[in-house]
């Protein structure tokens, strides 16, 4: 390979690294902390945030005296309105007046989305970027993480029968809607809800480190009750919404003035599943305060085909008292919406079509959304048992402490080396001390693109990397000066180094990262995060002194013409 | 050439050093009943707590006595005591489903009747329940054997048997040696532990196969030198790059140690325990155990032919075809058999193969 076509591969490379590396530094340096609490929160609270925007934005809109020219923060209004004018083939104006942009626009519940939808993007794509940026650990910011297991003995005496493989899917599935169902209970951060293995959720709240709220977050089966929405009320509501638009709920959904619901209702969210399965606020209505029936009557629930129309039918069966109770419920409000509550949440509505008693039909969904209901109704009928088994919780201090003594230990130990590489070996240490240096830069992009949770103990393993990585160069530099010493020119003392280095610097790299590679099945945790910076290190160090440094030699040896190599603290004997 | 050092004359005295350490190694740990399991190797709940505000006097004496009513607690401070910082332990009994709940207010209760409920500052908490420990320390002894027959397989196929084979008994040697500094002094063992020592193989590998690849490229090159020879050599020559890989790796190493507390200095004091430990069995053990074999594959071999012809045949046996049909460089091997020249075919690398097909030619 020509020195040209190397020189090319190393910028090639370093362009890309950076590229990996931009989100992360965008990030952590150019986004205001504000923006980035938002984004961090549950899409329910960014819609909510962008509604409440929007609402101001519009009321700051209405006030502009309307020749004034458009202010700056709102051009992004321009672009559909200029779509708009040239439908209506009127002239678009060169410069917008606040009149000109508003008329576009068919009324003020138009201008009201397009304001909504901004604000929300801007958010989302704060979101999307924070996905490809190095994160920090809990350890490092703070928080809570728990291991949680179903307990799955319990359900099965209570059940009475050892549970299929399938009931056991079930039931972690029932847990982790009833969890996910509660993720808005958090303020602003957003717990992480995921599946571990077979029977385990994991839990992680950034922020928290209150043990307690994680108990209360975990325990407790989920409420399911049956409420009927009060249509008198929810009619008001919706006229005080249009007066108030953007401004009628808290960051938190409770409603602002809350005299203007009648005694005995409240306000709740309307929440769909969204493309990923999680839960995604698509309105409010008002029900009844008082449930009409509680989810504990449920026996079970399923979901079959009408044998006509092929349409999913929920169907769900109550006990025999609970029957009793929701025929009663049903006689007396007939055509009247039932909405399906959990632990505060509207899931399903549907109107009552007749009095019914213990066997219920449900119509009018979609296959999944009719599967996901009856999943909601047997979280009711069977609740799952749950236990921490393993829970950390680190204050925020705590992590603040942490950040500073990695970054110390990272930068003391790395300037020892370089110092010392340098008195060591003189102008091959500076070389060595760049390639340590790209190696670093290396290995912090590789872990941005993915995404990597920066944990104290993969801190650890990056300062490990630093002071083993020099070895591939300490290696080469040994056998060059051996060869050098056996009175070789520059050039070939170079060349012969670098060949008998390589066997030597493999063998001893790949078994090396054998080991990581195992550590990393280590757990989810720690270890495994130690792990992975120590497998990306050693692949990284490889490239830059099998790669790198060699490069910068044959640059001095044949472009610069350097006839002496100075690679040793002491003077040379030939 | 720089003087070779004799490094294999020293050989039992090393392994008997070694030996010393590890019989030491297995008397702490029948004298100190097993070793200071942390919490996540035995379930349990682990809190860092301070005292606020600095300079209270709230001395971890006073703190001990407003503990004393706990049965099995272990308490330790961290850091300068002066920052009345300390951690808490106590293990969890078999089952019991409310103990972190139970424990964590019984703690903290403790602790506000004597200094305040304001000044107490948790903060953190570990716990780890009986169920997952139990898989966590499976899990860890079955990696770290997946990871020695790993190593142990790509050595084989790199290297020979032998060296596969001593490679590995050199890394059970530091396993067995930091287990038992770990063991004597009760420094904690936790996952921390566990992935020091899988650094540790993984960093005393990196040392051996370095001498190892030395050995294999010299042995093409010197080929009329016996294998304790050959053997010092390769290490002589590579003492300078073993020396110096191990400074920056302890360099690094000590400043995590230094700015490090908790779980990631005892990490470091583990490290740095074993870099020294891995060293030292690259440089006087590793090497030894493949001279020590191949002698006594030799020796065998002697007595079989021995008995079986009642004379010692011409030259030693060439493990390979490929040596034997090369006899006039394995000539001057045969005149004189002395025990010193043991058969040294311990390759089946590529590079080294081709070198000697063009000599050959």
């Amino acid at each position: 390979m020509s020195k040209r076509f190397r020189f090319v591969v190393i910028l090639v490379l370093l362009a890309v690294a950076f590229s990996f590396l931009y989100p992360t530094i965008k990030w952590y340096v150019l986004i205001p902390v504000k923006d980035k609490e938002l984004a961090a929160g549950t899409r329910n609270q960014i819609k909510l945030y962008a509604e409440r925007e929007a609402g101001e934005a519009l009321k700051a809109l209405l006030a502009f005296d309307s020749l004034e020219n458009l202010p700056e923060e709102y051009l992004f209004l321009t672009q559909s309105a200029k779509e708009r004018f040239k439908i209506e083939k009127k002239p678009v104006p060169k410069v917008w007046s606040v009149e000109d942009v508003l008329k576009s626009f068919a009324g003020r519940a138009e201008v009201l989305v397009e304001l909504e939808d901004h604000y929300r993007e801007e958010i989302l794509s704060l979101k999307e970027l924070r996905s490809h940026t190095i994160q920090l650990g809990l350890d490092l910011k703070g928080g809570m993480r728990a291991l949680i297991q179903a307990d799955l003995k319990t359900l099965e005496e209570s059940q009475g029968s050892s549970l299929s493989p399938e009931e056991k899917e079930d039931a972690i599935r029932r847990a982790l809607e009833i969890l996910n169902n509660r993720i808005d209970q958090f303020g602003v951060t957003e717990p992480q809800i995921r599946r571990s293995g077979e029977d385990m959720i994991t839990v992680e709240l950034p922020g928290e480190a209150d043990p307690e709220r994680m108990r209360k977050f975990i325990q407790g089966k989920g409420l399911l009750n049956f409420h009927i929405v009060n249509e008198e009320a929810l009619t008001l509501f919706k006229g005080y919404q249009q007066a108030n638009p953007g401004a009628y709920i808290d960051e938190i959904g409770k409603i602002l003035q809350p005299d203007i619901l009648p005694k005995g209702t409240i306000l709740i969210g309307v929440y769909e599943k969204d493309a990923y399965g999680i839960d995604l606020l698509k309105g409010f209505t008002v029900v009844n305060s008082e449930a009409g029936l509680s989810g504990n009557y449920i026996r079970d629930a399923r979901v079959n085909a009408d044998q006509i129309t092929g349409k999913p039918i929920v169907h769900f069966f109550l006990t025999r008292e609970g029957g009793d109770i929701f025929y009663k419920l049903t006689s007396d409000n007939v055509n009247k919406t039932m909405a399906v509550v959990l632990d505060d949440k509207v899931k399903a509505q549907a109107r009552i079509a007749e009095p019914i008693r213990d066997a219920v039909r449900v119509t009018g969904f979609a296959r999944e959304e009719a599967e996901s209901l009856a999943l909601v109704l047997r979280t009711g009928a069977l609740p799952v048992p749950l236990d921490i088994i393993n829970q950390v919780a680190i204050g925020a201090s705590l992590g603040e402490d942490a950040i500073q003594q990695g970054v110390k230990a990272i930068t003391y130990g790395f300037i020892l080396v370089i110092i010392f590489m340098f008195l060591y070996y003189k102008g091959s240490g500076l070389i060595a001390d760049l390639a340590l240096m790209l190696n670093l830069y290396f290995i912090v992009s590789i872990l941005s693109v993915f995404n990597f949770t920066l944990t104290l103990p993969s801190i650890a393993g990056v300062v490990l990397t630093v002071g083993m990585a020099v070895d591939a160069n300490v290696i080469i530099f040994e056998r060059i000066k051996e060869e050098y010493r056996l009175g070789k020119s520059a050039k070939a003392a170079i060349k012969a180094g670098f060949a008998k280095a390589f066997w030597a610097i493999l063998d001893a790299n790949i078994t090396t990262f054998i080991a990581a590679l195992a550590l990393s099945q280590l757990g989810k945790g720690p270890v495994a995060g130690f792990a992975v910076t120590l497998a990306v290190g050693i692949v990284s160090s490889m490239f830059t002194a099998l790669f790198v440094s060699r490069l910068i030699f044959d640059f001095g040896t044949d472009v610069l013409g350097i006839k002496k190599i100075s690679i040793s603290w002491r003077r040379m004997s030939r | 050439m720089k003087r070779v050092i004799k490094f294999t004359k020293m050989r039992f005295l090393m392994i008997s050093l070694s030996l010393i350490f590890i019989i030491a190694g297995g008397v702490g740990f029948y004298l100190q009943g097993g070793f200071n399991l942390g919490i996540d190797f035995t379930a349990g709940l682990s809190q860092q707590i301070r005292i606020n505000p600095i300079g209270a006097a709230a001395p971890i004496e006073k703190v001990r006595q407003a503990m004393s009513g706990f049965e099995g607690l272990n308490l330790q401070v961290i850091g300068n005591p002066d920052n009345q910082e300390f951690i808490v332990k106590v293990q969890a009994p078999q089952e019991d489903r409310d103990f972190q709940e139970k424990m964590e207010m019984r703690i903290f209760d403790s602790l506000a009747e004597e200094f305040g409920q304001a000044n107490i500052e948790i903060r953190s908490t570990d716990f780890v329940g009986p169920r997952y420990s139990e898989d966590l320390l499976g899990q860890t002894v079955s990696i770290t054997i997946v990871a020695l027959v790993l190593i142990l397989l790509y050595t084989a196929f790199r290297f020979h048997f032998i060296f596969a084979a001593a490679a590995v008994i050199c890394l059970l040697h530091d396993v067995a040696i930091m287990l038992g500094v770990l063991v004597v002094f009760q420094m904690e063992v936790t996952t921390t532990t566990a992935a020091a020592i899988l650094t540790i193989i993984g960093y005393s590998l990196n040392d051996t196969i370095v001498i190892f690849d030395r050995i294999r490229e010299n042995r093409s090159l010197l080929r009329d030198t016996d294998l304790a020879t050959l053997i010092n050599t390769s290490i002589t020559q590579s003492l300078g790059r073993t020396i110096l890989t191990s400074l920056t790796t302890l360099m690094a190493v000590v400043s995590i140690y230094i700015f490090g507390t908790g779980e990631i200095r005892n990490f470091a004091l583990n490290m740095i325990i074993g870099v020294v430990v891995g060293t030292y069995s690259t440089i006087f053990i590793a090497s030894s155990i493949v001279l020590g074999w191949q002698r006594a594959i030799e020796r065998r071999r002697r007595a079989i032919e021995l008995k079986k012809f009642g004379r010692l045949p011409a030259g030693p046996s060439a493990p390979k075809v490929e040596e034997a049909k090369v006899p006039a460089i394995e000539a001057p091997a045969a005149e004189k058999p002395d025990s010193e020249r043991a058969a040294i075919a311990v390759t089946r690398s590529q590079p080294v193969r081709k070198k000697r097909k063009k000599k050959k030619r």
